[in-house]
């Protein structure tokens, strides 16, 4: 692996003058200078590194004979005997490809191991597979190249986060999204920081950037994260940013320029149609004479006026967005000192008008080698991202475009001004190109991550690290309406510039030790073991300001008529005592033990501490005798692990009961007091007890690599926040209730298919399969976990997040009204919610990617196809595109309904009125004709690629470089009837449970992904 | 080698100490913030003032209640208003009798007298605990109780069949909150309420001042312990509760036909609800009704959520002298497609006006006429009906001619005409409907004892395992 602590470490520490010198030059195969070769001299602690030209030296070396060994990941390792003298002896190699790929160096949690001798579940990706597709937040390139690593890709619309899950969902109320750390950082990670608006929730992930990354490592089992203890139990995601490496002064730019299409464009009836449809069901309810569009809700335009209009509003709100990025990184390694820096700078116009996300960032990271046991690091990010934001989805804007924005509404009025309808049901939910063209939006993300630390040996064999970090956050939401578009809705006549603002300041600090102690030759133990302190603060405040004319943009620009409210701070302090002990047994017998002790503020003085125990073994079995030499096996290694973590993510004030005073709004100019929660200081810690079993194994010389592993993880004491009966006086309560079982197997898969000189392919292949079953909801009713919504809740005895619907049987040919089932399968045509049974589950059976990998000469492909088995999507629009005619828009497929007697249809006879549909509303028309299968294959991206040949590279005075052209979600194949089968939708309310129960797979007017052309330029210097 | 482990060990030794340092200066409590944001209930309450701002926490959860949002569920149920015009599903839900557990707006009401409850609930943990004279406790005491009864009360007459339903009112009412816990508790009776309700009020009688500001007073809870009695159809103890504050002569009916213009109507109100003033709106307790009434603000084209019913707007139209029928604008004016809309909901800030003279003025006319004192009927109904009708006096010298069931059909029309889209109609209708019996009174087309005539809870009342929801049928 390129430029790990390890390599880094090694390059420091054997570096040394001396008076016999070797030196060379390291090449691969194709005669390209190899950087970042290790080269050492065996059986010394005399070593050195390749530079950007390869060229390595070792220095200090006695004379004699010594055993030169070259290693560089990916490449198979080289020794070299050599025997030297009094003088400098000069020694090249070309190295080759090396299809072993199991012994490189992974991040383990305050620390690394060799993967060799791990005993847990941990995948990794590295920064050349997390940069091979444009993305604008580093998870989405994570998607089908790590087995049991769900992405669900957010929408279309910028800025919109993905979800990750890694093997399944473990929480409700709680966060289900695996705690991210960087450079040893846990990071501030919230999506909620202005909990819901325009129909997505925040990306805290957005402003890292994905050209820093050097490497990613998934920590999925108990082993792996028992070390994060208290945090590990929805998996830990490290992330290690890039260092520089010893040689010379390194110039790299990378540049992409791309466009932006949707996947799918919303299929809508034309005018025509429509009012086709709505004569029809007017008739069909019985009325007479020219049609009155009021009793459908449609305001403000009459039937004749309605045939003038036949407005595109699809066309009229989208483009083809633009993109570009540009990435210069400028690195250089001394002896003692390297430093590693990147400018980035991203704009990322989608194909929604005035929608773009823009990043602007710099990062530096440097190691000093201060004294010949003591060394420095210290790493710094400053990032700054313009999200420019529209409604869309639920909220409006785009997602009116698929609902109510009807083709026989004008978008201006003769005069010139724009024309409005409020038939909608929120706030600004009305011309979608008014609000394009009058609403400013931007959300403003300000991000700085910083780490210093300092690691001494003041011994052999034992470091101490010392590291302290800060990670800030600043969240502006600017919103500014003109008097124009809030007269729509309110009695305001003066402009209203708003702005939602967050500070996060979080700090952490960690002191820890390791120790290698070398019991004899054959037994090894290593001890870690530390403390770890984080404090995290946030405050905010809303502020309104009247007669503004634009957005706020600083707060010393207020006139005096605003409204400011401090927002409640919000504050988690945790800290943990850790140790891990690793023992090893003539290299080939594996055994782990780690141990936690976690605090978090989140807790009562009772609960505020949890243990979390893990022990995990490991057994090279290929290294035994009865194996060594076998043709077909040439490696075979089995593992298990059982171990428990923990998940305290939640509200930080959950268990506290608040009063709050309010002079803002009093009551007869009077101070207001009132309780504002219920308290519950017996909340205590999430638990996952998790059992892991796992085979690595490499075939034919390691032509064809891979692991299956088998988990259990059963979780208990589930964060909930209840719905408890109202008339409590409050809605909500947090309290551990139930538990949850994920239980599956992961099968990853590499094939270097072919290594020829020339022509090279390699196959990557993951799939997982996981089985997720809600066991018990403890002393409370399924209803006070369901949430509010009433197609998509918990279910004792199927999955988190199971969709309970009443079942819809057939249309009946005579009458033409939808027949649905009762609880025993009988017919009726009364939708009653008593009759709701689980018909489905936003769950896939099964999610993986292949990745096929062709290198030609100079000429490489890249194809990654996701792929998701079962589950089902529930498509909430299609009740009102295809249900009661109303003053939403239809979908074409309304023409495969009732109209006659006798008529064999698939949707029901058109009406005006819920109640020809037994149904109290035309919002629970809720029924599995809704309900599709959620299976899909998508080509994620597609990569061509050209390097310039080495000799003309020279020519142009350059390292290297590459010009490339990258595709993604190009094809989908799906049966889905929708817009497009991937849905990661945003959570409302408590945005935790809603991302675990209703996010994934609840489509409601959602904008599509976006398929996205780029070409690429990456040169070094 | 041996050095180098005791070395191992110093350092060890030296590490597990800084960790225990560490360990030391670790503390897990954070510091709440204090002031506004966030306060433990101990250092929320502490002494009278603090009582004061809770309870007028109590009267601004109540004012939000009554915004609108109980007024509007209750005219949708009636016959004042026609279908929403925005078709909103969950509106027209409740317009046709057919509410269901998931129905927002439902959910959003049901909850808001809770909030008010739950307050005056943990109003009585503290009042052993500070430091009051006997008559702040009094008050205290008499306005929680006032409250807590005004909230129950107006959510059982929305969530439960009416007083006399059935013969015994044994018929599920809805749930007491007597104290502030979190407990599953399930549904009382009517019976059960009533009497609850009654107790509290006139525990409220005998601890509220005669005078209060504009919070509940003596009068206050008279009023409405008057009106829950009315409700009942027990004239004979409404009746000595209304000559009491009518007789007291401290109210006096204004000239002002729209109580909802607070400075206009001062004199006229026994008890209402207050709203801020300011651009923000951020004390306003009016949004319910703007949201669905206001029509000022829009074109000629674009109808408010709620217009009224054709029969309310042929009984407006009918009389010309009838100054009621000015206050509404007319939308497509001869068409087929003509509506009127109220504007007297057209303000910026406002808040509702609950207990007024008219109201009591209406009762107790409508209680004379039917024991058969059209005189003492008459003279309540003339000024109400002189105040509405100019400039001519014909419909005084009409309703002069009338007795018997003639003249309590005649107060019963213009506490309609004279309330409408107040919220008031459908508890009229219920309780006359008690007094004809079953079927023999239609609301738009069904039964007023019909399943559909009451609201469903929503569905989040059903996490509690002891609590039975009303039937799902509608009314046919």
């Amino acid at each position: 692996m390129k430029g790990t602590l390890l390599t880094l470490l090694l390059a420091t520490i054997f570096a040394r003058v001396g008076a016999q010198t070797i030196s060379g030059k390291v090449t691969d195969n194709q005669n390209q200078p190899l950087i970042g070769v290790v080269v050492m001299a065996e059986g010394t602690q005399k070593g050195g590194v390749t530079d950007i030209d390869g060229n390595y030296r070792i220095e200090g070396l006695e004379p004699g004979k010594y055993k030169i060994k070259f290693q560089y990941t990916g490449l198979k390792t080289e020794y070299k005997t050599i025997e030297i003298g009094n003088a400098t002896i000069s020694l090249n190699l070309t190295m080759k490809e090396d299809p072993k790929q199991l012994d490189d160096v992974v991040v383990v949690g305050y620390g690394v191991q060799r993967r060799r001798e791990l005993t847990s579940s941990i995948a990794k990706i590295s920064t050349k597979e997390l940069n091979d597709l444009p993305v604008q937040s580093f998870e989405q390139a994570m998607q089908g190249k790590l087995a049991g690593v769900a992405v669900t890709q957010g929408s279309g619309v910028a800025g919109s986060p993905s979800i990750v899950r890694i093997r399944g969902i473990s929480s409700i109320s709680a966060s289900g999204d695996p705690l991210y750390v960087i450079d040893g950082i846990p990071i501030t990670q919230s999506y909620a920081v202005y909990g819901n608006s325009g129909g997505f929730n925040f990306n805290p992930l957005a402003t890292i950037n994905p050209n820093d990354i050097e490497s990613v490592e998934v920590l999925k089992d108990a082993a792996a994260t028992a070390i994060y203890g208290s945090r590990g139990a929805n998996g830990v995601i490290m992330i290690t940013t890039r260092r520089a490496k010893k040689g010379k002064f390194n110039v790299t730019y990378n540049g992409q320029v791309g466009f932006s299409t949707p996947t799918a464009r919303p299929r809508t009836v034309s005018r025509d149609e429509f009012l086709q449809l709505y004569e029809e069901a007017w008739i069909n309810d019985g009325r007479v004479g020219k049609p009155d569009l009021s009793v459908g809700g449609i305001t403000g335009i009459t039937w004749d006026e309605a045939r003038n209009n036949n407005t595109d509003w699809y066309s009229a709100t989208t483009q083809t967005g633009v993109k570009h990025q540009h990435d210069i990184t400028i690195s250089k390694g001394w002896e003692n000192f390297n430093i590693f820096s990147s400018f980035s700078y991203l704009k990322n116009e989608t194909f929604i008008r005035g929608n773009s996300y823009e990043r602007a960032g710099a990062r530096i990271n440097m190691d000093y080698q201060l004294l010949k046991n003591l060394r420095a690091s210290f790493g710094t990010s400053f990032t700054s991202g313009l999200n420019n934001r529209i409604y869309s989805g639920w909220s409006g804007g785009f997602g009116l475009v698929m609902s109510s924005a009807l083709p026989i509404y004008p978008i201006r009025n003769p005069d010139g001004t724009f024309f409005t309808f409020n038939n909608s049901d929120a706030a600004f939910r009305t011309n979608p190109v008014m609000m394009q063209e009058l609403y400013k939006w931007e959300t403003e993300e300000l991000r700085s991550i910083n780490s210093l630390s300092l690691d001494y040996e003041p011994i052999k064999n034992l470091t101490v690290r010392v590291q302290g970090n800060y990670d800030f956050q600043n969240v502006a939401d600017d919103t500014y309406a003109p008097a124009e578009l809030l007269r729509t809705t309110r009695a305001d006549t003066t402009g209203l510039a708003r702005r939602d603002a967050n500070y996060t300041n979080n700090y952490n600090y960690t002191i820890q030790a390791n120790y290698k102690y070398d019991i004899n030759k054959h037994n090894n133990i290593m001890i870690t073991g530390g403390f770890e302190r984080q404090h995290s603060v946030t405050n905010g405040f809303t502020l309104d300001q009247r007669n503004a004319t634009g957005l706020l943009q600083k707060n010393d620009s207020l006139s005096p008529d605003y409204l400011k409210l401090n927002k409640l701070q919000q504050e988690w302090i945790f800290e943990r005592y850790f140790t891990r002990i690793n023992y090893s047994l003539w290299q080939r017998y594996y055994a782990q033990v780690s141990l936690s002790y976690d605090g978090s503020s989140r807790f009562g003085a009772n609960n505020r501490y949890g243990f979390f125990p893990a022990v995990s073994a490991g057994w090279n079995i290929s290294d035994e005798s009865f194996l060594s030499g076998n043709k077909y096996i040439s490696y075979l290694k089995l593992r298990t692990s059982y171990g428990k973590a923990g998940n305290s993510d939640f509200d930080n004030n959950a268990r506290f009961g608040f009063f709050q005073r309010s002079t803002n709004t009093p009551y007869n100019g009077q101070p207001i007091l009132f309780p504002t929660k219920l308290e519950n200081q017996n909340l205590r810690w999430e638990t996952s007890w998790t059992f892991n079993a796992g085979i690595d194994f490499g075939l034919f010389n390691d032509r064809i690599t891979g692991s299956v592993e088998y988990y259990d993880k059963r979780s208990s004491d589930i964060i909930m926040r209840l719905n408890i009966d109202p008339s409590n006086g409050f809605s909500e309560y947090f309290d551990n209730v139930g538990s949850i079982r994920n239980h599956g197997v992961e099968l990853s898969l590499k094939s270097n298919n072919v290594m020829g000189r020339n022509f090279k392919w390699t196959t990557q292949f993951v799939i997982a399969r996981n089985l997720n079953e809600l066991t018990s909801t403890g002393n409370y009713t399924e209803e006070a976990v369901s949430g509010g919504t009433n197609d998509t809740r918990v279910v004792v005895g199927s999955p988190v997040g199971t969709f309970y619907l009443v079942r819809f049987s057939r249309v009946d040919k005579e009458t033409g009204r939808p027949v649905y089932l009762d609880k025993n399968g009988n017919e009726t045509f009364t939708w009653d919610p008593d009759n709701r049974v689980p018909v489905g589950s936003i769950l896939p059976k099964a999610t993986g990617g292949l990745t096929n990998t062709f290198q030609y000469k100079n000429w490489d492909l890249s194809v990654l196809f996701v792929f998701q088995i079962g589950g089902n999507i529930y498509d909430a629009s299609a009740k009102r595109q295809l249900g009661v005619v109303s003053f939403w828009n239809m979908r074409p497929e309304i023409a495969e309904r009732w109209q006659r007697p006798g008529d064999d249809a698939t949707f029901p006879r058109l009406t005006l009125d819920a109640s020809t549909y037994g149904l109290p509303n035309y919002w629970q028309y809720n029924t599995p004709m809704w309900l599709y299968d959620a299976s899909f294959v998508r080509l994620r991206n597609l990569s061509i690629g050209y390097n310039l040949p080495a000799a003309f590279a020279k020519k142009l005075k350059i390292g290297s470089a590459r010009i490339g052209f990258i595709g993604t979600n190009l094809l989908v194949f799906t049966n889905y009837p929708g817009l497009d089968p991937e849905i990661a939708r945003d959570g409302e309310g408590n945005i935790n449970q809603s991302r675990n129960m209703q996010a994934q797979n609840t489509y409601y007017l959602n904008a599509p992904q976006e398929k996205t052309y780029n070409f690429q330029v990456t040169v070094t210097f | 080698m041996k050095r180098n482990k005791l070395s191992a060990f110093l350092y060890s030794s030296i590490f597990a100490t800084v960790l225990m340092l560490s360990a030391c200066e670790k503390n897990l409590d954070i510091e709440l913030e204090t002031g506004e944001g966030a306060l433990t209930p101990d250092s929320a309450i502490r002494n009278k003032d603090d009582m004061q701002a809770l309870l007028n926490s109590c009267y601004d959860a109540c004012a939000n209640m009554m915004n609108g949002q109980f007024q509007v569920a209750s005219d949708l149920l009636a016959d004042d208003v026609s279908k929403p015009t925005n078709n909103d599903g969950f509106l027209t839900g409740i317009y046709n009798r057919q509410s269901d557990q998931f129905n927002s707006f439902i959910g959003g009401a049901f909850a808001q007298p809770y909030f008010t409850i739950y307050r005056c609930n943990v109003m009585d943990l503290y009042y052993d605990k500070l430091n009051l004279s006997i008559d702040e406790k009094n008050r205290f005491q008499g306005e929680a109780a006032f409250l807590r009864a005004l909230c129950h009360f107006e959510a059982l007459r929305l969530w439960a069949q009416p007083y006399g339903y059935t013969p015994d009112n044994s018929h599920l009412g809805i749930i007491l909150r007597k104290r502030a816990r979190n407990e599953a508790i399930p549904r009382s009776t009517v019976k059960e309420s009533y009497d609850y309700i009654i107790s509290e009020l006139q525990g409220a009688i005998s601890k509220l001042p005669e005078q209060n500001g504009v919070y509940v007073n003596k009068d206050g809870a008279k009023a409405l312990l008057a009106k829950v009695y009315f409700q009942m159809n027990d004239y004979a103890n409404a009746l000595p509760l209304l000559d009491e504050v009518i007789n007291s002569n401290k109210y006096q009916l204004s000239d002002s036909l729209n109580r909802y213009i607070r400075a206009n109507v001062a004199n006229e109100i026994i008890f209402g609800f207050v709203s801020g003033n300011n651009a923000y709106e951020t004390g306003n307790r009016s949004g319910e009704f703007k949201d669905k009434y206001r029509n000022d603000l829009q074109g000629d084209n674009v109808l408010p959520v709620l217009c009224f019913s054709a029969e309310l707007a042929g009984l407006l139209s009918s009389d010309t002298s009838d100054q009621r029928s000015k206050m509404t604008r007319t939308y497509f004016k001869g068409q087929s497609n003509q509506q009127l809309a109220t504007t007297k909901f057209n303000l910026n800030n406002f808040a509702a006006p609950y207990l007024h003279l008219t109201d009591l003025k209406l009762m107790r006319a409508e209680i004379l006429a039917i024991q058969g004192n059209s005189a003492g009927a008459i003279a309540d109904l003339t000024p109400i009906v002189k105040r509405a009708y100019k400039p001519s006096a014909s419909k005084e010298t009409y309703i002069a001619s009338l007795s018997g069931n003639a003249l309590v059909d005649e107060i019963r029309l213009q506490r309609r005409l004279e309330m409408n889209c107040e919220g008031d109609r459908l508890h009229q209708v219920k309780r006359i409907g008690v007094s004809k019996g079953p079927n023999n009174l239609m609301v738009r087309g069904v039964p007023w004892n019909c399943n559909g005539m009451i609201l469903q809870f929503p569905a989040s009342c059903g996490t509690s395992r002891v609590f039975q929801f009303n039937p799902t049928t509608v009314c046919n």
